[in-house]
């Protein structure tokens, strides 16, 4: 190193004891030559010095007791789930979904082939069709063995709600078993015949519309934020911590789930669960639907989507992740 | 008198910490809500700390610092304990913290003025730190400290104030190293520019 070339981010790293040995040395020897860099290296320890003193107000006497409060109001609805489990009211109060705005390219024949038999096809995928009509194996078949897959690459099957659990509870006299494919997507809606029709059953599928039986309840509340993210193995913890994707408070997590996986299912998607939290959930859709799984993301009560990802880290995160589970 | 033995050593001071913490931990996730309280006293003054010096604003960060143990106590059963808790928790609150003030300029753009307008050659030949009084440095450093992008106060509260070394600033808030090492020399260059050019 030499004097001409001043190490300045190297010093940084100096003072805090950072660098690598052979960095160190260098360092110092450059300083030994460098009064400029001495200067600046003292003035990086006053700095610094200053920063770590500087006064900040005392924690407010009650803010503990607020937190234990918040923390009390959040706890108030207990959740019981289809086999009458009930579990802990944190749990219910705040069960979050992550809705993982997927930016992976899917081409669309694949989006077709790994989607789970209980997520239709996208609903623009002419190209696809006709690969399945040339198939020799009946359709039936060729159904079943796109459900074995979708079980095989652990593909979330959505929670039946509380209502369609009692009555299988009544049915079975106990617990009802894990449904194949849940009832909320069967059976599969025809496709529709005219372009206006099936704008129109897009939009209700993915809840814009009120149905039939009212006006739908907003599921997706309150906003995680979408920040940061790491391209590391604590990718996925982060994902949960910092809410790289969004994280919602929601009053149902069933109800929320199965409207991601209308979302999904609207916008050519799927849902997954995010391994290894057992309520957390990837919604992935193709990239050319993203805008429109955003929207319906929003229509349902979800906020704070547009929160920065940071190319540098939380993208990368996300790419990451995405592949993996789309090459799943 | 200095005392020796292990308890003398700060690591194993602070090995002893975290094994209280996981302690509480393991029991707030079996719905001990007290043990849940007393992680709660024992990391709030830090969190505190650290929330204020990424926003500083008194009002911003009780609510933000609120939202942070919230969060924690409703994710608390993800918590796998490979991280400290410690970790844990200051991930959740840089990145709240972050989160908070994003929003904040988007609703307000507030128009402060960027660094990099501060770091103009000044008319006059810029005051060396070592030449200010105490007084008149701590005044520049706040002013400075403002128009430094919240990240980067970030990563200066997670250094010089609470000492954290590069390795587990780098796991707050989800950063390579050589990044973190580049975003505090950074950081700290503009940030002795702006004050020695302060008038």
């Amino acid at each position: 190193m030499t004097e001409s070339v001043h190490p300045r981010e190297l010093l940084s790293a100096y003072l805090d004891d950072e660098l690598t040995l052979d960095e160190r040395s260098g360092v110092d020897r450059h300083l030994a030559l460098c009064e400029r860099c001495r200067k600046d290296l003292a003035s990086i320890k006053e700095l610094s010095r200053a920063v770590a003193e500087e006064p900040i107000p005392d924690v407010p006497e009650e803010l503990a007791l607020r937190i234990a409060r918040r923390i009390d109001e959040a706890q108030v609805t207990p959740y019981r789930r289809r086999r009458g489990i009930v579990l802990p009211a944190t749990i219910a109060a705040t069960i979050g979904a992550i809705g993982l705005l997927a930016v992976v390219q899917w081409r669309q024949k694949e989006a077709l082939l790994q989607a789970p038999a209980s997520i239709p096809a996208p609903v623009e995928a002419p190209a696809v069709q006709p690969e399945l009509q040339k198939s020799s194996a009946p359709k039936g078949q060729a159904r079943d063995e796109m459900k074995r897959d979708a079980r095989e690459k652990d593909v979330f099957q959505p929670p039946v709600r509380e209502d369609d659990a009692k009555a299988k509870e009544n049915v079975s006299g106990g617990f009802a078993p894990e449904p194949e494919v849940a009832p909320a997507l069967e059976p599969p809606a025809a496709a529709p015949s005219s372009e206006p029709a099936r704008q129109e059953a897009v939009k209700k599928e993915a809840g814009n519309e009120p149905t039939a039986a009212g006006a739908r309840a907003r599921t997706l509340g309150d906003v995680g934020g979408v920040v940061g993210g790491v391209p590391s193995p604590v990718c996925a913890e982060r994902w949960v911590d910092t809410g790289v994707l969004a994280t919602w408070a929601v009053p149902d997590v069933d109800a929320a789930v199965l409207d991601l996986q209308g979302i999904a299912r609207a916008r050519g998607g799927r849902v997954e669960r995010v391994e290894p939290y057992t309520a957390q959930f990837a919604l992935i859709v193709p990239r050319q639907r993203l805008a429109e799984a955003l929207a319906d993301l929003r229509r349902h009560g979800a906020t704070g989507l547009e929160g920065p990802i940071e190319p540098e880290d939380g993208f990368e995160c996300v790419r990451q992740r995405v592949a993996l589970l789309a090459a799943r | 008198m200095a005392s020796f033995g292990p308890m003398s050593d700060p690591s194993v001071l602070r090995d002893a910490a975290a094994d209280e913490d996981a302690d509480l931990v393991a029991k707030a996730k079996g719905g001990d809500r007290r043990a849940f309280d007393e992680l709660v006293e024992r990391h709030l003054p830090r969190v505190w700390r650290v929330v204020y010096r990424v926003l500083r604003h008194r009002e911003d960060t009780e609510d933000v610092v609120q939202e942070v143990f919230v969060t924690a106590h409703r994710s608390l059963r993800d918590f796998r304990g490979d991280a400290k808790l410690s970790t844990w928790l200051h991930r959740i609150a840089v990145t709240r913290a972050l989160n908070h003030a994003e929003r904040a300029a988007e609703k307000v753009r507030r128009g402060s003025e960027p660094i990099e307008a501060i770091a103009e050659p000044a008319s006059t030949a810029p005051t060396p730190l070592h030449a200010l009084e105490a007084k008149e440095l701590r005044r520049r450093l706040a002013d400075c400290l403002e128009k430094v992008p919240e990240a980067w106060r970030a990563v200066l509260a997670l250094r010089d104030a609470e000492q954290m070394a590069y390795e587990e600033i780098a796991a707050v808030l989800g950063l390579a190293l050589g990044t973190v090492r580049s975003r505090l020399a950074r950081a700290r260059a503009l940030l002795q520019q702006c004050v020695e050019a302060a008038s």
